[in-house]
């Protein structure tokens, strides 16, 4: 199934098959989610969020960009809104969350065969710095389609993307500097 | 190089994108000194997550499905304050406070003000004054707040008062 295939769905009269389009599309999502939101569970709830919202208002998808951009774009602000609750919760909670209290065996395990976010990229990068990195690195997006995602100009994003690589770099640096030493 | 940290100092110090784009693309794109500080797509891949990540073990379908064949229930996000009328609300107000301290500050005391002429009826006013079919001076005199008034005539002297 292309990218354009709910828009031709749609014109032949037939349904779009969600359960196609959530197994094609779930593993990208998620790795967009996790790299902006840092948590699994987190990422896992954004991504389920945006599939349901974009499968309710299929009717809203005009094709124009492929289906995997739009939901990029349900995806980052279900993002947003998920790090904007999380703001609002307790400075205990999320210093609990930020410092990885995540002793549970179970949850190691899971995060042996799912790479967790880099705690140092978490903490060096902004959500917008994280998400047009990922879809630069991941998806070879360019700073055009980044803009479409994040409803900004080209131009901010090739900012956020600079600030995000040189970020990226400095953390990598001091990495294998302190690997070299110890 | 020393030409190419100035311009990263200009970079972080631009408060404004399109600047800042524009010296990234008219000179860090171009620039090898300033690409090699900037992680490739190669490092970046190294330390996020990727597809291949989640190529086994996720299925995020049955929970989908649950809530698709579900009530309704589309999750409520509370309204974003919109900031940008936020932002216009705020100059408004400020920009009437400021009108109405000036107007307040630049209105005249009531001290300063000119008095207002009284009304015809209650003025006081004298004809033509002669002394012995001369033109003679005269002198009026009313105390404030009082509704007396003081008329004082002479005879027009060459030399001034007589």
């Amino acid at each position: 199934m292309d990218d354009q295939s709910p828009t031709a769905a749609a014109r032949e009269g037939e349904a779009p098959d969600f359960e196609r389009l959530a197994g094609q599309y779930s593993a990208p999502a998620m790795a967009l989610a996790l790299n902006v939101l840092g948590n699994r569970e987190d990422a896992e709830d954004a991504c389920q969020e945006a599939f349901i919202q974009a499968f309710r208002h299929m009717d809203r998808y005009d094709g124009r960009s492929g289906f995997q951009n739009w939901l990029y774009t349900i995806l980052y602000r279900r993002c947003l809104d998920v790090i904007r609750k999380r703001k609002r919760a307790s400075r205990l909670h999320r210093k609990a969350w930020l410092e990885g209290e995540r002793p549970a065996a179970d949850s190691l395990r899971r995060r042996d065969v799912w790479k967790p976010l880099d705690e140092d990229i978490l903490k060096t990068l902004n959500p917008k710095e994280r998400t047009a990195l990922s879809l630069w690195a991941n998806e070879g997006y360019t700073a055009e389609e980044i803009s479409r995602v994040i409803q900004a100009s080209a131009g901010t994003v090739r900012v956020h993307l600079y600030h995000a690589r040189k970020k990226l770099k400095a953390v990598l640096e001091k990495r294998d500097e302190a690997l070299q030493n110890s | 190089m020393r030409h190419c940290k100035i311009l990263e100092i200009l970079i972080e110090a631009i408060p404004v994108r399109a600047w800042q784009d524009l010296l990234l693309r008219r000179h860090v794109e171009r620039c090898p000194f300033c690409r090699a500080r900037l992680a490739g797509r190669d490092e970046a891949r190294r330390v996020l997550a990727g597809e291949q990540d989640f190529s086994v073990g996720l299925n995020l379908w049955p929970g989908i499905k649950a809530r698709l064949t579900g009530p309704d229930e589309e999750p409520r996000v509370p309204p974003r304050p919109r900031l940008g009328l936020a932002r216009y609300a705020a100059t408004a107000a400020a920009l009437l406070a400021a009108a109405v301290v000036l107007v307040w500050l630049f209105r005249a005391s009531p001290g300063d003000r000119p008095e207002a002429a009284p009304p015809a009826e209650d003025r006081f006013e004298m004809g033509y004054v002669r002394i012995a079919g001369q033109p003679a001076d005269s002198y009026i005199y009313q105390p404030r707040d009082s509704g007396m008034i003081l008329i004082w005539a002479e005879k027009k002297t060459k030399g001034g008062l007589s």
